[in-house]
This record gives structure tokens, C-alpha cells and sequence, in this order.
């Protein structure tokens, strides 16, 4: 038995997605041989597909893209498709990251990945959803330490095949829908205002931030 | 009115298919679209231009100066195909890394005016179950909140596009 990891995100090995399946992996302390795997190498696809045998563990790791899978993470699902039947036993996890605060934005989604295990014939044993995680892949160590304890904490619950721990899902996934406070403060136009004009600055690029290129005059 | 159609499905439709209406058709099956790397540089290096260079860039001037736009899609592994999924997430270029409030949530910020209304049309090549339909219908509304408009129609196809039609009509 092992796990394969699927890091779904179009950045590859330079993705958030990637920061937490390190983290993850760091909690499985080698009790478990790993195998990973990138959705944005598509020709790798069925190397991927055919490593999955009887009683292994998936875990699926991807960016929220426009509230639903990155296509390339949804390639991957359909190429999965041609196991199904074919294996036994095999478990699945999920985890969710996305780029707004609100983990609202990815119940939709997570509905779709349990449609999915269902229909694969896995073993659901969650869906972790981290919103906010834009900057996890930028941030220092000190500052992301409690939600990559989280995660370490994870890691358990995919080396004893159980269920993700619900008081972690509930600590990472943080609010559903922003509160009344952070609504204000985006209304007042904070929200990722800092970010982004220092790297459009950077690009030389910030005259042209509200450029309209494809409407027809 | 604008209406653009952008039919993802293997099956290749002609204008003739929509004879009462002026629309502007894509069959993506024969265009070269490439998936998104995530690079976010149409916000911050070329604002509002993708820097892939393929066929998108048309869809997304025939996607932003339409009224509205219908997508069609297979179902694959219960949801829409990869191929209209890799599309959705190659128009981050038509919206403002900045963010706003839509509905009590965080979405971003309008990088223009007028977005189309929105349109889905589901192929039925595998059963559609009322679960996934709903799935996709859910996961549809979403994308509309967040692609700054509104979903007008989720249908599945019935012969020869009869439905797609009567909504184009309708709307
Ligand atoms: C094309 C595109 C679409 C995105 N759509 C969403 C979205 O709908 N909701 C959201 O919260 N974040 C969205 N994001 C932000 C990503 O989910 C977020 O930046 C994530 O941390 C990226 O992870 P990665 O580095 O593993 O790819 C999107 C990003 C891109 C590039």
C-alpha cells in the first residue's frame, strides 16, 4: 500500500498546491512510500494512472480555478476514469486551496470530488479546503506554522486510512463567508490592493492596470 | 443583441444549426487552446491580455462583446469536459485582480463595463442524473458570480440544438 499524491495545480512544482503536499509528506514521517505526480504533465497521465494498484491511497491536491477544477486537474479525472472497476480497495483524499478568504467558494467543488469518488467506486475519506493560500507558497516558515501543523496533523489520519480529522477541516477552512469587519475592509479597496500594484510596479506595468485590450470600440 | 456560442463538444455545429439567430460560433475541437499556468501575469504584467499565444485571445474578444455567451459541453466523469474547463480558466485575463464584494463574498473587481450573460448547454453523451446536473448547475452559478454576470440557462441538449434555440428566442 502507498500514496499517491496528485498535485493538480497548473504552477506545477512551483505551486502552493506543492507547499502542502510537502507538508503532508514531512507528517508522514516515511512511514509510507510516496509517489507524486503533476496533472500539468499530461503525458505523464497514464504512468500516474497505471502506478495506482490494489489498496492504495490517492490524495488529489489543487488550486480553486474559477470555483471549480483546473482543466488540467479535470483531464486528469476523466484519464482516471479508465481504472475504474479495474481496482481495489483504494482510498481518496482532497484538499482544496484557494485564493479568496471563504471556504464557501469551494463547497461547490468539493460536492463534485465526492460525486467523484463515488462514482470511481473510492473510499471518500474528506475534502480539506484552505482558503486564503495565495501567499503560502511566498510566506516565511514562521508564519505559516499553524496551518502546516494542520496539515501535519493530516498526515496521520492518511497513515491510519481514517477519516480527516473534522476539528482540523474546521481550523484550516476558517470562516464560510467573510464576517461583516473584512467585508468593510475589501468594500474600502484593501483586498490584495498592496500585492498586486507592487508586482504590477515591478512590470512596469501599473499605468496599464485597467486596460480593456478586447473591447471593440 | 451578441450572442456568441462556444461549442467544446466533439460533434461540430455550423451556423446553419441556429437559422433565426446572428451568432458567432467556435467548435474549440478545431482550434489550438492551451491550459492556463496559473502565471497571473494578464494581471500584472500584459493587464488584461493572456500571454499564451493560441486561439484563446479570439474567444475572449467574442466572449466580452457579446450579450451573451452559451457554452456546450460533453459530460465527462459527471461535470463538463476538461476541454471547456481549460477555456473558463483562460478569461482571468477579462477581470481585475482586485478584489470587491458580490453577494457577501470576495470576488474580483470588473475589468470591464458589461459582461455577457451566461449560457450552458450539456450534451448528453453519458446519463445525466439529477445530481450531476444539479453539480454542474451549482458549480455554474458560481463561475457567474464570479465572472461578474448571471447564469440565464442550464439545458441539456434535445435534438438538433431545438432547446438552445427556444432560449436564444427567449432571451
Ligand atoms: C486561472 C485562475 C483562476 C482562479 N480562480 C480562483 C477562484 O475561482 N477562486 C479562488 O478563490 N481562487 C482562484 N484562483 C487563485 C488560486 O486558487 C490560488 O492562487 C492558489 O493558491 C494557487 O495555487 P497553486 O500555486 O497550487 O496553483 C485562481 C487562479 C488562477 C490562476
Amino acid at each position: 500500500m502507498k500514496l499517491v499524491i496528485i498535485n493538480g495545480s497548473p504552477r506545477g512544482k512551483k505551486s502552493n498546491s506543492k507547499v502542502i503536499a510537502d507538508w503532508i509528506i514531512s507528517g508522514l514521517v516515511n512511514k509510507i512510500e510516496v509517489e507524486e505526480y503533476y496533472a500539468i504533465q499530461i503525458k505523464k497521465h497514464q504512468e500516474a494512472i497505471s502506478s495506482i494498484e490494489d489498496g492504495d491511497t490517492i490524495l488529489l491536491v489543487f488550486p480553486l480555478y474559477i470555483d471549480s477544477v483546473p482543466g488540467v486537474t479535470k483531464l486528469f479525472i476523466e484519464e482516471l476514469d479508465l481504472i475504474k472497476d479495474k481496482v481495489k480497495d483504494i482510498k481518496i483524499y482532497y484538499i482544496v486551496q484557494s485564493g479568496f478568504a471563504g471556504a464557501m467558494h469551494s463547497r461547490a467543488v468539493e460536492r463534485y470530488l465526492i460525486y467523484v469518488a463515488k462514482h470511481m467506486g473510492f473510499k471518500y475519506l474528506g475534502t480539506a479546503i484552505k482558503p486564503s493560500a495565495e501567499g503560502l507558497r511566498l510566506m516565511p516558515a514562521i508564519l505559516t506554522k499553524n496551518v502546516s501543523d494542520n496539515f501535519k496533523k493530516l498526515s496521520k489520519d492518511i497513515l491510519e486510512s481514517r477519516n480527516f480529522n473534522q476539528e482540523v477541516l474546521i481550523d484550516l477552512a476558517g470562516f464560510e463567508v467573510p464576517p461583516l469587519k473584512y467585508r468593510k475592509h475589501i468594500e474600502k479597496g484593501k483586498g490584495g490592493k498592496t500585492y498586486f500594484n507592487s508586482l504590477l510596479r515591478k512590470h512596469k506595468a501599473y499605468p496599464k492596470r485597467f486596460d480593456q485590450p478586447y473591447v471593440k470600440k | 443583441m451578441n450572442i456568441t456560442i462556444i461549442n467544446t463538444s466533439n460533434k461540430l455545429y455550423s451556423k446553419n444549426d441556429f437559422p433565426n439567430h446572428d451568432v458567432t460560433l467556435f467548435n474549440t475541437t478545431e482550434l489550438k487552446i492551451k491550459s492556463c499556468n496559473g502565471c497571473f501575469d494578464c494581471w500584472v504584467k500584459t493587464p488584461g491580455k493572456c500571454v499564451i499565444k493560441d486561439d484563446m485571445e479570439e474567444l475572449l474578444i467574442a466572449i466580452i462583446n457579446s450579450d451573451l455567451t452559451v457554452y456546450i459541453s460533453d459530460i465527462k466523469v459527471g461535470y463538463v469536459s476538461s476541454g471547456l474547463k481549460m477555456i473558463h480558466d483562460r478569461t482571468l485575463p477579462l477581470i481585475l485582480p482586485y478584489m470587491d464584494i458580490v453577494k457577501d463574498e470576495v470576488h474580483h473587481t470588473k475589468r470591464y463595463e458589461k459582461y455577457p450573460k451566461l449560457g450552458l448547454v450539456l450534451i448528453e453523451n453519458e446519463k445525466i442524473s439529477d445530481e450531476v446536473f444539479d453539480i454542474i448547475e451549482n458549480s455554474y452559478v458560481r463561475l457567474s458570480y464570479n465572472m461578474r454576470t448571471e447564469l440565464l440557462f442550464v439545458i441539456k441538449d434535445d435534438n438538433m440544438l431545438g432547446g438552445l434555440n427556444n432560449e436564444i428566442s427567449n432571451y
